[in-house]
């Protein structure tokens, strides 16, 4: 068991420290051994990013190691997913984001996600220059807990309160929880184009989530 | 005084900074990321308009980053802007079967349609993506030719064609004359690899890392040496171009910065510096508090453009950490301040820009000036510089 234990601190490590080989091979290793895909994905894959989040957040590390380590954590992932049973791919619910139409910024957009995923959501991530169309249209059929929006240039930013307005419109807003975050916002602006949560980075987008969905 | 603005510029650019007698101004400017859109509901025709010039000629814009190249004179002299422009080539686009362009000059990178412009294409669409080994990098297509002696006909051609524009600019104004020779670019590491392959290589193929940005310095420098021989003695500025900072903060760690990027940079400020004595002057996005030293130790002397909007780079703090070693630039948010602000929130902050960096700064926009930017907005700023200049 203790084995086992400093497997999983070893994995933790390798995901730490972007090192997607060894924590890839660590995962089947732990696999064979018999550590449940539940336990290495929860104490180990995911306890590794968050550890670099809380890192990355104290200013210790820099992207560039975030980016590592999530890339990590994705092959990684890929070695433990075909042993997940159906039941066993619980989520703290569903998240549809993407950055609005005008805008094709993406880095900061695919770092909120990654890291939302592997705080144990669901992301459904519908890419860069979403049209309002396409965002109603994602809500629509996933039925998301939470929309996210990211916009890095201010023309763009008007998009968001378009989306929210036709998401009235169309009846989907009831029920949703509409994330906003980008430089050119504020929680202000947030609050008056009646968006439910204002983030600023990747962390704060994780705990807000978090928090919103009662965890 | 009164002093020209070669003289304005000389001093605030001292290190440390001498006081000048007024502010020195790049705003609105014409070189990229200091010039303004040409797209509604404001943008350049607005501000044209804004200030009773109607007869302004066809607004040229660059394909990517979209400001306007070819800023009306009459701007220019309202805002009291003291710089000049050598004019920018850009190359006939190569329009590729599925509508997006390939650009030579940076190495083949791609830019894809979009809104009336480009952008840069996904990471995942990047041309030399497809690059394993170091024996590869020199059979990459698309790198611009500079040897074959029709290439190099050409170059000396544009670089004959710039000197005499450089000249003619040197000794007929006072102008502050800015150019961009060229100089090694992460980016464009970026835009034919992707950002995320960018960070790979360094952390994880450093030697290929290194083979790669080697490539990149040598071709730039072949092209670069010879632009710089024909302007060098007639330019008072180089500017050059990178992305560093996140808002929160570095890209990636000073240890990082000083393995992989500075050498490339100091070997381009030292190409410069062999050729001219303009000072050098880097743009880069973010917060790039953590790099200031390090580029102020390889000889670069102005840095800009997220003063105050982004983690570590507050007006008070910049200048009390760098302010006798490097000149700051930018400021004049074009995010949040120049399109939500009010014209008197606006003036309060440029006035707090200048109160607080002067002698050793350039009042200028931290980015290209969008076009949801009220004219009213960016006046205010040159009201602000008018009110601070009476009360001297």
């Amino acid at each position: 068991m203790e084995e086992i234990y400093m497997g999983l601190d070893e994995l933790v490590e390798a995901v730490v420290d972007g090192d997607g080989d060894k924590a890839k091979t660590l995962t089947e290793q732990l696999l064979d051994d018999g550590v449940s895909p539940v336990d290495l994905i929860e104490n180990g894959l995911t306890k590794g990013l968050r550890l670099l989040g809380e890192k990355w957040d104290a200013g210790e590390v820099f992207l560039a190691e975030v980016m590592l380590a999530v890339a990590a954590f994705e092959e990684a992932k890929e070695v433990v997913k075909p042993h997940l049973k159906s039941e066993e791919t619980g989520t703290l619910g569903t998240i549809v984001i993407g950055t609005v139409a005008g805008d094709i910024h993406y880095i900061g957009k695919n770092i909120v996600a990654t890291m939302l995923e592997a705080a144990g959501f669901t992301v459904i991530d519908i890419g860069e220059d979403v049209s309002v169309e396409n965002f109603c249209s994602s809500v629509n059929s996933a039925k998301p807990n939470i929309l996210g929006m990211s916009c890095l240039i201010s023309p763009a930013l008007h998009q968001m309160k378009e989306v929210i307005d036709e998401l009235k419109t169309r009846g989907l807003r009831k029920g949703l929880l509409v994330m906003v975050g980008g430089p050119p916002l504020s929680s202000d602006y947030a609050e008056e184009i009646g968006a439910d949560i204002y983030v600023t980075d990747a962390v704060e987008a994780v705990a807000k989530a978090k928090e919103a969905m009662g965890r | 005084m009164s002093m020209t603005p070669r003289e304005r510029f000389d001093r605030v650019t001292s290190h440390p900074p001498k006081e000048a007698d007024r502010i020195c101004i790049e705003f609105p400017g014409a070189s990229i990321t200091t010039n303004i859109v040409d797209q509604p509901p404001y943008g350049y025709r607005a501000l044209c308009e804004f200030l009773g010039i109607n007869d302004y000629a066809p607004p040229r814009s660059h394909s990517v980053w979209g400001g306007v190249l070819n800023i009306d004179e009459r701007i220019l002299e309202k805002f009291n802007v003291d710089f000049r422009y050598l004019p920018r080539g850009e190359e006939p686009p190569e329009v590729l079967p599925n509508g997006y362009v390939r650009v030579r000059r940076y190495f083949g990178m791609l830019w894809k349609p979009a809104y009336g412009r480009y952008s840069v294409v996904p990471d995942k669409e990047t041309p030399a993506r497809y690059l394993k080994t170091i024996e590869e990098i020199d059979d990459y297509p698309y790198w611009p030719d500079t040897e074959s002696a029709q290439a190099r006909k050409k170059i000396e051609d544009r670089a004959e064609e710039l000197g005499k524009a450089a000249k003619k600019l040197h000794e007929e104004t006072n102008y502050v004359i800015s150019a961009t020779p060229g100089s090694y670019d992460d980016e464009r590491y970026r835009w034919i690899r992707g950002f995320d392959q960018w960070i790979i290589d360094m952390k994880k193929n450093p030697e290929f890392y290194h083979a790669l940005a080697s490539k990149m310095l040598q071709v730039d420098m072949d092209k670069n040496e010879i632009v710089l021989n024909a302007i060098g003695d007639y330019i008072d500025r180089a500017m050059i171009g990178d992305d560093y900072g996140t808002q929160r903060g570095g890209m990636i760690s000073i240890e990082d910065f000083r393995e992989f990027c500075k050498p490339y940079h100091k070997k381009s400020f030292d190409l410069i510096r062999k050729y001219s004595k303009a000072k050098i002057q880097l743009h880069s996005c973010g917060s790039i508090h953590m790099y200031i030293k390090d580029f102020a130790d390889i000889g670069l002397d102005i840095i800009g453009q997220q003063i105050g909007f982004a983690k570590d780079m507050e007006p008070e703090k910049l200048k009390n950490d760098f302010g006798d070693i490097i000149t700051f630039w930018g400021g004049m948010d074009t995010q949040r301040a120049l399109v939500h602000w009010t014209p008197t929130q606006v003036k309060q902050w440029a006035k707090k820009c200048i109160q607080i960096l002067s002698p050793g700064y350039i009042v200028a926009s931290n980015h290209t000036i969008e076009r949801d930017t009220p004219p009213e907005n960016i006046w205010a700023v040159h009201e602000a510089i008018e009110e601070i200049s009476q009360s001297k």
